[in-house]
């Protein structure tokens, strides 16, 4: 008797798994969707943990096999001899020997940025024509079988080749960018043609390298990602480039350092001082460059290769909003499942009753509810994990081919996986405590006793009590379970985090770019020179001034005095908001333009500047070109996509003005550039703007899959959440709509009653969606917002509109869903389940 | 002409390979007025009857006339018209909507009718003794106040018949004798025919008519004590009419004849 009460009992404390449709190997559709949850929310989490992870092994490979410089000084383009560099060099080691710190040895480049000519098809006449393209070439020393110590050139094999690459070893060989290689299709063994100060120059190809500098591969000062094919970079040998540029063998433009170990540097994304010793030996190296001679040289510790700094940064958020991630994920499916569960426990609340009167303990009943999380969880994190596996994989692959940096190895990482495992597990089981614990807390004789329902407010019965009656029915369901109310809307507020969190943020962002390309930017093309070698850029410009219109401009790279961050200085001739008189125009967001002449110098600092240095209209900052500080006054705010200082070139170069020295280094053009020549200036390198917002657009469109995968997860997710509140809704009005349709009622009338609950619920949940994209794009961008990079989030209206209609939609939806399932139904016994 | 007539209607179902006869070759006609209660054990068949004349049910067999008119069997919005413009039905929960008031709940039915009318609905209540409780909510309302909700509710679009499932079956005894007396006088009113199916032999003192059903076949079919002269007397003489059946076909016929002109000399009587 005892042993047939026992199985009765199990068979009936496993019903909440065979009711909830755990039946093997067919499960129904409600175990398949919240397995398709958590599989999404826990795989894709993975996914993005160990991306992270990986990407930063990759970089971390990359720093120690390339041998990062610790420190550098990068001059703007003036070079200087390589024994006062390297004295300099000298006596920091002085300073530093028998120190932590102490040096390890030092070396110098040459720097020059000119062009390469390349056929390319032009796509209006789609025949092959020559294309002047921007090249940057490093000037790197040979010793010691090396291709330079510090900062070195990674070389890259590509595994579709039988040759491998390798050094130069004579000055007639090169080695590009593997981005060239990918985009040019130049491999080893060509011939390759560059215009080093204006005279054709052709060199072989022997190997294929990344570089730090060019790891996130754009020219300097920019951050939108060049075209296919226009930008190259190249690595030769110093005393082939030298020899080509005419210029004299022991000039050179940049002074790496190694210092001992891996110092700790200051990070760009935070306000902690990391790395205070570093901070002090910039200033140290500074003032022994200065007294050598070597002064208009920008001196940085690892922060301030940008391009590092902006890909360390990225992979920083991706590792930041990982936890978010999975929060949000298995939260909307954690809480999603309570609501169903709760439901199962309302629904076989006397057979909890009967369990409990035949003296079953509490924490049997408990065990038999928190076993549908508990399997769920188990079938669910199984899957998840060879699924996040593959798609970090994919997402690694796909994110450094973009980036242009070959992945040598991608591995899984146990320890991740368990503890996306362990914590998916811990949600859910968090989340189904709570009904579960509900059904120990049935009272066996309030179940039996069979009250109704509890009756709605006052309050809203005299709100609806004025409509006809389907519609106050309709509004009043809806709030009958306030709390599964509740629940639905922050299970959508939470997916909505995902989706519109990331619709408004993309959308912010791609109407941010845009903006900042097409109206920002008033020229046509931009020459871009060494600003101590001008002069055919001047005689170029001189003779073509009557057809084209002309700005110059300097632009430096410095820093706010007392923080160690990379901002550029823009010198210009004049300001506009609209971009008519000036080729740049300056989009203000708050105060006004500047004025020449006034005592301090009235300048106007990006929305990036002022966030993060925390500074205002009014208030005075010292910036540092060089060793030499400006002192300014901050007079507006523009919306700019680097991090800068705007200010009159009459101000900024006064001393050179009064000795009437021009130092610019970049010209904006504006007109017909047609055979004006302006490619076949010698030394100079040529930038056109309708190939950047090409190349924007283009990049934009290669990205929107990421974009429509995000999308679409978290679409599916909300779109899941709803259903499974407004079906929960639906099985609840069986009776009662059983009911009505035996006292005659037609599938209108029930449709109208539906339609006002499934929209009262829609609305609800578009409001709350809306805010909750808001609100996340907002921290979603504070989250990634760094230094290197941000942008103002504005909740285009477009994207706002489209997000609370589709919620609506989706809940509308379901309408005819019911109708569906109320022309199948048994009336009869639907009806006498009333007493249920 | 009876209001309702089944002639040989049949409900066959398929259950466990078995084929189950829920009703079997049912002949039965109920005329406007009348109060029949629909007596049977579990499983005689007596809620099918119930849901075929409700359309709620399709029978296998057999033939169904509302007023002369065949009953929709088939399409569904149909059968949910028919229902709704001559059928009230009652439930043994009340199945009143929880979330509505008293008045509210008739008035829901009313819009369901298209016959929304907020004073014709404060009279159903009152006129079933709810007067003053038309803002009450089903859970503020005792298991007989919500009966006679229910009643009022169904009575209030004006249906032709009203049928009641085991209407007091949730009900202690007096307060079932009430709602019967609520529900029998209402209907007498309004002139509403009720079939009501029970398992309560008590309740047969309110009907005009009992019927016995088992096994899907009517077994019994007399008069109530709820019925008039009239009643009583063609209640009489159906008896007599199907005990001579037994005799022959033709002098069946003949006392019918008889047993007509002596019903109708009754009735001049009364």
């Amino acid at each position: 008797m005892r042993l047939q009460l026992l199985r009765v009992l199990r068979s009936q404390l496993s019903r909440p798994l065979m009711r909830w449709g755990i039946r093997l190997p067919f499960p129904n559709m409600l175990t398949c969707l919240f397995v398709f949850l958590i599989v999404f929310g826990a795989g894709f989490s993975l996914a993005m943990a160990e991306h992270t992870r990986n990407g930063g092994m990759v970089y971390d490979d990359f720093y120690e096999a390339t041998n990062l410089a610790d420190l550098s000084a990068t001059s703007s383009g003036k070079a200087y001899p390589h024994d006062d560099m390297m004295a300099a060099c000298d006596a920091l080691a002085d300073i530093r020997a028998n120190t932590s710190h102490s040096i390890t040895q030092c070396e110098t480049r040459y720097l020059h940025k000119e062009k390469s000519p390349v056929m390319k098809e032009n796509t209006t006449t789609e025949e092959m024509e020559e294309v002047l393209i921007p090249t940057t070439f490093h000037g790197i020393d040979i010793s010691d079988g090396s291709f330079g110590h510090i900062s070195t050139p990674w070389l890259v094999d590509d595994q579709n080749e039988d040759v491998v690459s390798r050094i130069p070893i004579i000055d007639s060989e090169v080695v590009i960018d593997w981005h060239v290689h990918l985009e040019l299709d130049v491999s080893i063994g060509d011939e390759m043609e560059f215009i080093i100060k204006g005279e054709r120059v052709s060199r072989t190809v022997v190997g294929y390298a990344n570089q730090a500098r060019h790891l996130y591969y754009v020219p300097d000062s920019t951050v939108v990602i060049p075209g296919e094919g226009e930008f190259v970079v190249v690595y030769m040998p110093m005393a082939g480039l030298l020899s080509d540029l005419g210029t004299d063998s022991q000039n050179r433009t940049m002074l790496l350092i190694d210092v001992n170990g891996t110092p700790d540097y200051d990070l760009q994304d935070t306000l902690i001082e990391e790395g205070p010793e570093l901070r002090e030996m910039q200033a140290e190296l500074a003032a022994a460059l200065n007294e050598q001679g070597v002064r208009n040289v920008r001196v940085e510790d690892r922060s301030g290769i940008w391009s590092v700094e902006l890909l360390r940064q990225d992979i920083e958020g991706s590792k930041k909003s990982q936890p978010l991630f999975l929060g949000v994920l298995i939260g909307v499916s954690a809480l999603t499942m309570a609501i169903s569960l709760d439901r199962l426990v309302r629904r076989q609340s006397r057979e909890i009753a009967v369990l409990a009167s035949l003296g079953t303990p509490s924490s049997q009943i408990l065990l038999s509810y928190l076993s549908v999380p508990l399997v769920l969880g188990i079938i669910g994190t199984s899957i998840s994990i060879p699924f996040g596996w593959k798609m970090s994989e994919e997402l690694t692959l796909w994110y450094f081919e973009f980036i242009g940096v070959p992945v040598v190895e991608i591995q899984h990482h146990n320890d991740l996986a368990a503890m996306t495992a362990l914590l998916t597990m811990a949600i859910l089981l968090i989340f189904g405590l709570y009904p579960a614990w509900r059904a120990t807390r049935l009272n066996p004789l309030e179940v039996m006793r069979q009250q109704p329902g509890r009756p709605p407010s006052r309050m809203m019965a005299t709100f609806t009590g004025m409509l006809p009656a389907s519609i106050s029915l309709g509004i009043r369901s809806t709030f009958r379970r306030p709390m599964r109310l509740g629940a639905t809307v922050v299970g959508l507020g939470l997916a909505m985090v995902l989706v519109g969190g990331t619709m408004i943020m993309v959308s912010s962002m791609e109407s941010w770019f845009s903006s900042s390309l097409k109206e920002a930017e008033q020229w046509d093309a931009r020459v871009m020179f060494n600003p101590y070698d001008s002069d055919d850029v001047r005689q170029w410009a001189d003779a073509a001034n009557d057809s084209i219109e002309q700005e110059w401009v300097l632009a430096a790279p410095g820093n706010v005095s007392g923080d160690a961050r990379t901002l550029w200085i823009f010198a210009m001739e004049d300001f506009s908001e609209d971009g008519v008189e000036t080729m740049h125009a300056s989009r203000l967001l708050e105060g006004r333009l500047p004025e020449p002449g006034a005592e301090v110098h009235e300048a106007l600092v990006d929305h990036g500047v002022a966030k993060f240095i925390g500074v205002g209209v009014g208030d005075n900052l010292t910036v540092v070109v060089g060793v030499f500080p400006l002192e300014i006054q901050i007079v507006g705010i523009v919306d700019e996509m680097t991090r800068s200082v705007w200010l009159y070139y009459s101000d900024a170069a006064a001393p050179a003005e009064a000795a009437d020295i021009m130092v610019h280094n970049i010209l904006y053009l504006r007109g017909n550039l047609t055979d004006s020549g302006v490619e076949d200036i010698p030394g100079a390198s040529v930038s056109y703007r309708q190939d950047s917002i090409d190349a924007f657009e283009k990049s934009w469109e290669s990205q929107q899959i990421g974009f429509k995968i995000f999308l679409f997860i978290g679409w599916s997710i909300a779109i899941a959440v709803l259903l499974n509140t407004l079906m929960i809704n639906l099985t609840e009005h069986d009776t009662e709509f059983a009911t009505l349709r035996i006292l005659g009622a037609s599938s209108v009338r029930l449709s109208v009653i539906l339609l006002v609950e499934s929209i009262v619920i829609g609305l609800l949940g578009a409001v709350v969606g809306i805010l909750a994209s808001i609100l996340t794009a907002n921290a979603m961008m504070a989250s990634f917002s760094t230094w290197a990079w941000t942008f103002p989030i504005s909740a285009d209206p477009m994207a706002v509109v489209l997000i609370g209609v589709y919620i609506l939609v989706a809940a509308i939806v379901i309408t005819p869903v019911g109708i569906w399932r109320i022309r199948r139904m048994d009336l009869v016994e639907k009806a006498k389940e009333y007493a249920d | 002409m009876a209001l309702i007539e089944l002639n040989g209607i049949s409900r066959l179902y398929e259950t466990g390979g078995e084929t189950v006869a829920a009703l079997n070759g049912v002949n039965l006609n109920i005329e406007a007025g009348e109060l029949v209660l629909l007596l049977g054990p579990s499983g005689s068949g007596k809620t099918t009857l119930l849901n075929v004349i409700s359309a709620l049910d399709t029978p296998t067999e057999g033939s169904y006339f509302f007023d002369g008119q065949p009953v929709p069997t088939s399409k569904v919005e149909a059968m949910a018209k028919f229902r709704r413009k001559n059928v009230g039905y009652i439930f043994q929960f009340f199945n009143l909507l929880s979330d509505l008031t008293a008045l509210e709940n008739v008035m829901l039915v009313q819009e369901i009718s298209g016959k929304r009318d907020k004073a014709a609905a404060m009279q159903a209540l009152n006129s079933v003794g709810l007067e003053g409780l038309d803002f009450r909510f089903p859970s503020e309302l005792s298991g007989g106040q919500q009966q006679r909700v229910a009643i009022a509710r169904s009575l209030a679009k004006q249906p032709r018949i009203l049928l009641g499932d085991e209407p007091t079956g949730n009900l202690d005894s007096e307060t079932s004798a009430q709602v019967m007396i609520v529900l029998a006088d209402a209907c007498r009113r309004q002139g509403v025919t009720a079939l009501v199916v029970t398992h309560d032999v008590a309740l047969t003192k309110y009907a005009t008519r009992v019927i016995k059903i088992d096994s899907g076949k009517i077994i019994s079919d007399k008069m109530g004590g709820g019925g008039t002269i009239r009643g009583k007397a063609t209640s009489v003489a159906r008896d007599v009419a199907r005990d001579v059946a037994q005799v022959t076909g033709e002098a069946v016929s003949k006392v019918k004849q008889v047993i007509d002109v002596v019903g109708n000399a009754l009735a001049a009587d009364e």
